[in-house]
């Protein structure tokens, strides 16, 4: 081994610790962001373990002199190793040699995470399935990392991170925690830079007058584009982007708005948790109050969780008239003007019952039960959309409500289905608020009223915090305990009490504009729908007059209908006169408590504000990035100024023009060393540029005389200042007309004097 | 002082020269050693500067390529008294040193006077003698004094040895030991003339010596103020710092099993003294080190034996070491604090 290789190895030796440290940094901070969706904290510790051998022992591979690739080979067979010896341990021939049996046992623990993912809620409890998950992604992430460190492009780890980052937020769809954001570039950035600088310390000389200041630039150029789009990507796509990430086997199975393998109401709880609400859509109507408008129906309930029917048979390519409703309750069209802005959906929201749809372009399909209009799967994004939508509003008697009485058609027994496992709690319940009411309608009334009377609270972080987010059997009956939640949680165990009472229930997820209105267009109210504004609601189904919706979530300031009120069912009799479809004067809903996170955001000018103030902070962030990337050229003119400055002051002036001179030649790619001596750099210059070799060196002897020589009884005349200035910009001049467009680009932009302090000459 | 040549000891007191007579006279001796040695520049300033820097020189090469002629051309361009040893295995440490011999018509002892009492001592293939002669120039070179039969007799000033060997791979030679090496300020390599020079030479040397040609250009007391004149030459303390870290650099070195002494550490800032001198400056640059760093220290350096082995000889071994030493040294620039 040469003398130089032998020098090399050990700068490496010293340097690749901390590179290494840095990839665990860079792995370890995204991956505390998945703290809110997976519970306790020994899965990062454990993952973190995992990652730490594989890093580690690759490290110790490339220190104790073999080549790096071995250190690679190492940190794999270390992942080999310690997945096996935890996961599925017992399998390997004397615990080293992996075995079919290992392989298979490793796979039935990703197919059973894979399951976990499925059926668990937020935050999910970490069994050994998705332990194994972790680790072992967590280990193979930092294998690949190490590798890329080996294969010196230390910026492909920004892309492991960011895909760290971006798991949480795919399915929690939450807006992007800024904190979690900065630490994780930070600690990215870091790594370049390390990296860089370690890189540049052990680069074979014959490549390091081209490589002297691209190395950091080009990493640090790839890291601030990393960061622009990791920040702009998900503040520009709105609402429902967990479809975006989806994993397509569960899209596939799922055909959801909600962004598939998840439970799809656990979305509606991640909109309505936005802190920065963006608009969906707007609409006008010639009905004078807001109305509900419905995308999708949740039916089925036969597994322990609401999801919408699968079964694509029966679908229409026109609307057909509402099930069940009689053509003697009273009835009034309406016209409404949909404009899709920010919602990404396959259905259209609509009115119930809608009866003629215009302008939704063709080949939309209507399912003749719920309503429910699919946009075909060409243009399954419904942004952007105008449509005009025709619908009715009904206004029952309490006569033909009470004459519904307990039967249901037996066409509507799926709609009755409960799972087998449903808590007693929820039956228990419903029986005793149910008591005394022998129609179906009165039983409807009574669970309306008993979620509406005070004891339950709207809280959209409570189930999150309880651990009961979601709509299956068992969230519901930790709800009914804790008696706090959101509208999915009502709806669902209001529609699950109902059809333990015996009436058809469904539930529907849309929107209900719980503002005021915005503003007016040709004197028709418009108004303006926001993702925090995503609702749901149970739909009860009373023979003759069909499916009417019911509001149980108290605490949202929604006008509740006129016929789903205890005093609307107790009136002797229905006057001739039209009734109100929704109450005015008793809206059983209280305002919501300003503790609410939705409450500051009721009125339209506040959203608009909202709304404002988050496109402010995305576009004072990518300024902010841009300012951040001219931080070396500031800090560089800085030092130039300040090297200036001194030439006029210093008692030293030609050492600091020196010095400055160094640093400009860095900038420009010229080597430059701390064992030069000012004759030997001097003569680099000279050598590399045409540059005037009498103000060089007359510069140079300056500095000698300066440093070298007895100048006790010599001070720095104010005319030898002044040649010294004149010398350096001359030769700086000379180097900067020399170099190529591109060079001087690199070196204003990117000034390599501020990353690569020491280099050596060949 | 122009006629200080032609007049020897005539100033005993050795008035003081400034740089410019400097420069003149040693102009003079370069060009007397050039005279000789066709092409051979680096080697000529070397040996001059040794025996400015009052230092002895030690000139490694095979035979024939004019090691001796250039000890002689130094000697005689200095009109100081000369003495030669061809040393051989049968050379006694007397020979060297003198001897006490009793004389009869006195009825006492008697001390003679060996070669080595002389101002400049060439030291003819010095490792062709028993080590036992070899120690013998020990206490000579560096002590400057002889000390015969319990008495001390001290040498002229200035002393300088002028030692010539074969490479020590050569048969009939005894290695000069570490101790005596570290005693030379500076080893040099002749190496081969070029073919132009050689051809000069044989074209020169046709009919006479080019030696007998060479008077002597400056007398002892000049020789002596240039002494003077180039140990005045300022060194700073940046300059000092960066000696000593190439000393410990060398001590350090994994490749080197034995580093530079103290000793070498001083030699090195007397040699760099003289060469700045002689390029008409007043103080020493870090250049100036660098380019003595070789020869100065060069034959006081042990490489590690693996070393050794990855190259052709032990001398680029070390050549390469040094240099690399070197360049990985910073060279000190220190701002004034005050801005």
């Amino acid at each position: 081994m040469s003398a130089r290789a032998r020098l090399d190895r050990r700068l490496r030796q010293r340097g690749s610790w901390m590179v290494s440290l840095a990839v665990l940094i860079t792995i370890g901070v995204p991956l505390a962001g998945l703290a809110p969706i997976i519970q306790g904290s020994d899965w990062w510790f454990a993952a973190m373990a995992m990652a730490t051998a594989c890093v580690g022992a690759s490290w110790a591979v490339r220190a104790s002199g073999f080549r790096p690739a071995f250190g690679v080979a190492a940190a794999f067979v270390v992942w080999v190793l310690v997945s096996q010896w935890f996961f599925a341990p017992g399998t390997a021939i004397v615990g080293i040699i992996p075995t079919p049996s290992t392989i298979g046992a490793l796979i039935a623990g990703f197919i059973d995470a894979g399951a976990q993912i499925q059926v668990q809620t937020i935050p999910a409890d970490p069994v050994a399935s998705l332990m194994q998950l972790i680790c072992m992604a967590c280990g193979l992430i930092a294998v690949v990392a190490d590798a890329a460190i080996v294969a010196r492009f230390p910026a492909f780890i920004g892309v492991l991170a960011l895909a760290l980052f971006s798991t949480p937020s795919a399915v929690q769809a939450r807006d992007v925690d800024v904190v979690r954001f900065m630490a994780t570039a930070a600690s990215f950035l870091l790594l370049l830079w390390i990296a860089a600088r370690v890189d540049g310390n052990t680069r074979p000389q014959r490549r390091s007058m081209s490589r002297a200041g691209r190395s950091p630039a080009t990493a640090l150029a790839l890291g601030a584009a990393a960061v622009v789009c990791a920040l702009i990507v998900p503040s520009v796509t709105p609402g429902l982007t967990a479809q975006a990430f989806a994993d397509s086997r569960n899209a596939a199975r799922l055909p959801s708005v909600y962004g598939a393998g998840i439970d799809p109401v656990i979305q509606l709880g991640r909109d309505l948790r936005r802190t920065t609400p963006i608009v969906s859509l707007r609409y006008t109507t010639t009905a004078d109050k807001p109305l509900y408008l419905k995308m999708v129906d949740l039916t089925d309930f036969s597994t322990g969780t609401w999801q919408p029917d699968e079964n694509a048979d029966g679908l229409v390519q026109q609307l057909t008239s509402p099930t069940g409703l009689a053509d003697d309750v009273e009835r009034s069209t309406v016209t409404t003007d949909v404009s899709i802005e920010g919602l990404r959906s396959e259905w259209l929201p609509l009115p119930y019952p809608a009866t003629t749809l215009n302008g939704a372009g063709r080949g939309w399909t209507a399912d003749p039960d719920t309503g429910v209009v699919t946009l075909p799967d060409s243009r399954n994004d419904s942004r952007g959309d105008d449509y005009s939508v025709d619908s009715l509003v009904l206004t029952p008697s309490a006569e033909q409500l009470a004459a519904a009485g307990t039967a249901v058609s037996p066409a509507l027994n799926p709609l009755l289905q409960l799972p087998a496992d449903l808590p007693t709690i929820v039956s228990d319940v419903a029986n005793q608020v149910a008591a005394g009411a022998t129609t179906n309608y009165d039983r409807a009334v009574a669970l309306q009223s008993y979620f509406t009377s005070g004891q339950f609270t709207y809280s959209v972080e409570t189930p999150v915090a309880e651990s009961f987010d979601g709509s299956n059997a068992e969230a519901l009956a930790a709800f009914l305990e804790v008696k706090s939640g959101y509208c999915v949680h009502f709806a669902a165990s209001m529609a699950t009490m109902a059809r333990v009472l015996g009436i058809p229930s469904r539930i529907a997820i849309g929107y209900f504009p719980n503002s005021a209105v915005s503003r007016y267009v040709d004197g028709k109210p418009q108004y303006e729908v926001l993702t925090d504004q995503l609702h749901s609601w149970p739909e009860l189904y009373f023979e003759g007059v069909g499916w009417l919706p019911f509001e149980p979530t108290p605490g949202l300031g929604i006008s509740v209908p006129a016929y789903s009120l205890p005093a609307f069912a107790e009136q002797p009799t229905q006057s001739t006169a039209p009734t109100p479809q929704t109450s005015e004067v008793t809206p059983t809903t209280r305002a919501r408590d300003k503790a609410d996170p939705a409450a500051e955001s009721s009125a339209g000018e506040t959203r608009s504000l909202a709304q404002l103030r988050g496109w402010l902070i995305v576009v004072a962030v990518v300024a902010g990035v841009c300012l951040a990337g001219l931080v070396p050229a500031s800090v560089r003119i800085w030092r130039r100024r300040r090297f200036l400055a001194s030439i006029d002051r210093s008692d030293t002036p030609a050492t600091q023009a020196w010095r400055e001179l160094q640093d400009f030649a860095r900038d420009f790619g010229i080597v430059v060393s701390r064992g030069d001596t000012p004759a030997t750099f001097g003569q680099r210059l000279l050598d590399l540029r045409r540059i005037p070799s009498a103000d060089v060196d007359s510069l140079r002897r300056a500095v000698e005389r300066e440093q070298y020589a007895d100048r006790r009884h010599a001070p720095v005349g104010g005319l030898e200042r002044a040649k010294i200035r004149v010398a350096l910009i001359s030769i700086e001049n000379a180097i900067r007309d020399e170099a190529e467009q591109s060079a001087r680009r690199r070196a204003r932009l990117l000034p390599a004097s501020l990353f690569v302090r020491s280099d050596r000459p060949s | 002082m122009p006629d200080s040549t032609t007049q020897p000891s005539a100033r005993a007191d050795a008035a003081e020269i400034d740089l410019d007579e400097f420069a003149r006279l040693s102009g003079a001796i370069m060009a007397n050693l050039e005279a000789v040695i066709n092409g051979k520049t680096d080697v000529a300033t070397l040996s001059l500067i040794v025996l400015l820097a009052e230092g002895h020189l030690l000139v490694e090469d095979v035979p024939g390529v004019g090691k001796t002629t250039l000890a002689k051309a130094l000697a005689r361009s200095v009109s100081a008294s000369v003495s030669r040893i061809q040393f051989t295995p049968d050379l006694l440490p007397s020979d060297v040193t003198g001897v006490s011999i009793f004389n009869q018509q006195a009825n006492r002892f008697e001390f003679k006077p060996g070669a080595v009492f002389a101002n400049i001592v060439i030291a003819d293939e010095i490792n062709r003698a028993s080590p036992k002669t070899q120690s013998a120039l020990l206490e000579c070179m560096e002590e400057r004094q002889v000390s015969v039969d319990g008495v001390t007799h001290r040498l002229d000033t200035p002393f300088s040895v002028v030692a010539t060997q074969n490479p020590i791979e050569m048969e009939g030679t005894f290695a000069l030991p570490e101790a005596q090496r570290d005693r030379f300020m500076a080893r040099i390599s002749m190496g081969y003339p070029d073919a132009d020079a050689e051809l000069a030479m044989l074209h020169n040397r046709e009919l006479q010596s080019p030696l007998d040609d060479i008077d002597a250009v400056v007398n002892r007391d000049e020789l002596q103020a240039m002494t003077r004149c180039a140990r005045e030459v300022f060194v700073s303390r940046a300059v000092e710092q960066y000696v000593v870290n190439i000393a410990q650099a060398t001590r350090r070195d994994p490749e080197v099993r034995l580093g530079v002494s103290p000793r070498a550490t001083l030699h090195l800032v007397r040699a760099a003294k003289v060469a700045a001198a002689l390029e008409g400056r007043d103080f020493v640059l870090p250049d100036d080190v660098d380019a003595l760093v070789v020869p100065v220290l060069g034959h006081r350096i042990v490489p590690t034996r693996k070393s050794v082995n990855d190259h052709r000889s032990g001398v680029d071994a070390i050549e390469e070491t040094l240099i690399r030493i070197v360049q990985a040294t910073p060279v000190p620039l220190v701002a004034a604090r005050s801005l």
